[in-house]
């Protein structure tokens, strides 16, 4: 009979009721989703990258050789020569080393070059290696090997042959046209910028760079394993990233690297990074949090003073309920109850939209901004704070339900 | 006696100066019909709240059906009000957005001591007595007449077989063939529950019905 009461009697006060819900829905709404796409765009960041131990380029910001190493995000300040990789190849305490080569694009999207370690080696995720979907690794000097996104959006598929540009705008006017690559394999989708990267192999990204590849190309095999160790070797790399034999040696590693004499060159540990940039980034964040805070603040406040002008407008209403021998704690739990039901009916309207808003927005994150943003949203922090939501929502019944008993004084 | 008031005395909190009601000695006999009445802004209203227990005396002792009210915690005068006293008011005598039915079981909600087994049939039976049909009993309560919803709040305020019976001004709002058939009605199920009847109005032509009249000025003796 007690939840009868409070129902009804929202239904009889429909559109102000429904005004409130709304109002309600949309700051749980924004709260809520602000909440789980700065947890997404996370866990995205960390997916990126699993497994590697220490990335080394030229003595320049952490931060940067981090973001374009790979989040593909600046461009680097200067490259670290082909002697030191080699060096650092042949360290003992080096299980593997991926060579990264950066600074050509094909209409947008960046060329990675690097070597088939990149393939064997590399893991994003949960320690995911890069499945190809099609086709095979590049094993020509001229191959190319496209993440998903990328032979998704030019409609590339096996066969085509595609030219590079110098540089990273989309709008270069610097074409390496003279040389066309082959598309030997495509990466299945990663979620990660994997997906919006071309790969091609060092000799690949020398061969665009000197004037005189052609010859060098038709005199001999363009089949990497057969090329002579000096043929299209680079003079120098973008980026290194190594997996050491053991994680006990990577300070003592990245100590020797940063302090190496022949070159100025630096290694910094992903994971580490990456929560620096989170450091950084907190001030936004808890901005973020703040206004997302504020708006269901208001939203609360809009309950608070609704319930309370209702109360006025119900006088008779609970007289009527005093005399027929409901207690003052009734009429407080009835306002309470009512509180609650307006609640709960905005987190219910909020989740539903949340989750539909997300549904229809998933192929469009992917598609403009690489990030995949998984639907479901409730993890122990979302319960926390519908939890909390409802708390404060009982605590905005406080001043109608203490305004009743006044009444009867 | 049902209820005796013994140098009883009210004001407001806010303004402990200004009093309300003083009433020295004040009793009603059990099963008689009472008729209190006096203009508006005499402290009607005071007093009922007072009688039901809605509000507690400043001073004195209200003794209603053998219990002490001016003792008893605030709680327990709400399920007292609950268990044993009928109130019909003059308007806005039953919740609006719940049916007829809804209006008594709720009413019957608030007895803890007279849960019915079968409240639906009571009700039903209820409105039977003072002829509402069935057909209105599951409307909106602002779809029936102004002569019907008068006919619920009895049936509301006899649900719970109340001693006390307290009416405040009830007919103001009917015409005069109606407050006609409402006052037999209400005589007639107030005898034949043997509940004390208490009326309070502003229309002195109603007295004549009643076993005694009271001029509230007589009663309370506010300078």
């Amino acid at each position: 009979m007690f939840i009868k009461l409070a129902y009804k009697s929202l239904l009889h006060r429909k559109v102000s009721v429904l005004l409130i819900i709304l109002a309600m829905s949309v700051s749980i709404f924004v709260l809520l989703g602000v909440e789980h796409i700065r947890h997404q765009t996370k866990v995205n960041f960390n997916n990126s990258i699993s497994n590697v131990d220490l990335i080394v380029g030229a003595r320049s910001g952490k931060l940067n050789l981090l973001l374009y190493s790979v989040f593909r995000i600046g461009t680097p300040t200067s490259n670290i020569g082909w002697q030191s990789y080699k060096r650092l190849s042949y360290h003992r305490a080096v299980d593997w080393v991926i060579p990264i080569s950066l600074g050509d694009s094909h209409k947008g999207f960046r060329v990675l070059g690097t070597t088939a370690s990149y393939f064997k080696h590399y893991r994003y995720g949960n320690a995911q290696t890069i499945k190809l979907n099609e086709g095979k690794v590049f094993t020509h000097v001229l191959d190319v090997v496209l993440g998903s996104k990328v032979a998704k959006e030019l409609n590339y598929e096996i066969g085509d042959k595609i030219t590079l540009s110098h540089g990273v705008g989309k709008t270069s006017f610097s074409h390496h046209d003279h040389l066309a690559f082959r598309v030997t394999g495509i990466i299945a989708p990663t979620g990660t910028p994997i997906d919006q990267t071309l790969h091609v192999s060092l000799q690949g990204i020398e061969a665009v760079h000197i004037p005189n590849a052609h010859q060098i190309l038709s005199n001999q095999s363009t089949e990497l394993a057969s090329l002579e160790e000096n043929t299209l070797t680079p003079k120098s790399i973008t980026a290194a990233m190594v997996g050491l034999k053991s994680r006990m040696l990577i300070f003592q590693l990245q100590r020797s690297i940063n302090t190496n004499p022949t070159e100025p060159l630096m290694a910094i540990l992903p994971g580490a990074t990456l929560s620096e940039f989170w450091q950084s980034l907190s001030v936004m964040e808890n901005a973020l949090r703040l206004i997302s805070s504020l708006i269901v603040f208001s939203a609360m406040l809009g309950l608070s003073a609704m319930l309370l002008t209702s109360i006025r407008e119900r006088k008779q209403e609970i007289n009527l309920l005093r005399m027929i021998g409901a207690s003052s704690l009734f009429i407080f739990y009835f306002i309470q109850l009512e509180a609650l039901f307006i609640a709960v009916a905005s987190v219910v309207v909020a989740t539903l939209s949340l989750y539909l808003s997300l549904s229809l927005a998933q192929a469009f994150l992917i598609e403009q901004y690489g990030l995949s943003i998984s639907t479901n949203f409730f993890t122990t922090n979302t319960l926390l704070s519908i939890g909390t939501l409802l708390v404060f929502s009982l605590l905005s019944a406080i001043p109608a339900s203490l305004k009743v008993n006044k009444m009867n004084e | 006696m049902i209820i005796r008031l013994n140098h009883v005395e009210y004001s407001y909190s806010q303004n402990p100066d200004k009093q309300i009601i003083q009433i020295k000695n004040l009793s009603f006999e059990a099963g008689k019909k009472y008729f209190i009445y006096g203009p508006s802004g005499s402290g009607k209203s005071t007093l009922l709240n007072l009688l039901t227990g809605l509000i507690a005396p400043s001073s004195g002792e209200i003794t209603v059906l053998g219990k002490q009210l001016n003792n008893l915690s605030s709680r327990k005068r709400d399920s007292f009000r609950a268990e044993n006293i009928g109130y019909i008011y003059q308007k806005f005598n039953l919740i609006p957005y719940l049916d007829a039915i809804d209006n008594i079981k709720l009413a019957n909600y608030f007895d803890k001591t007279k849960k019915t087994h079968d409240i639906q049939q009571a009700a039903n039976e209820s409105l039977n007595k003072l002829n509402v049909p069935v057909a209105d009993r599951n409307r909106p309560i602002q779809q029936l007449s102004v002569g019907q919803q008068q006919r619920v709040a009895i049936a509301r305020a006899l649900i719970n077989q109340p001693k006390l019976i307290i009416a405040d001004e009830p007919t103001s709002s009917l015409d005069q063939a109606a407050i006609e058939r409402f006052m037999n009605l209400l005589f007639q199920l107030c005898e034949q529950c043997g509940a004390t009847l208490i009326f309070v109005s502003h229309d002195k032509s109603l007295a004549y019905k009643f076993d005694c009249a009271l001029p509230l000025a007589d009663i309370n003796k506010v300078q």
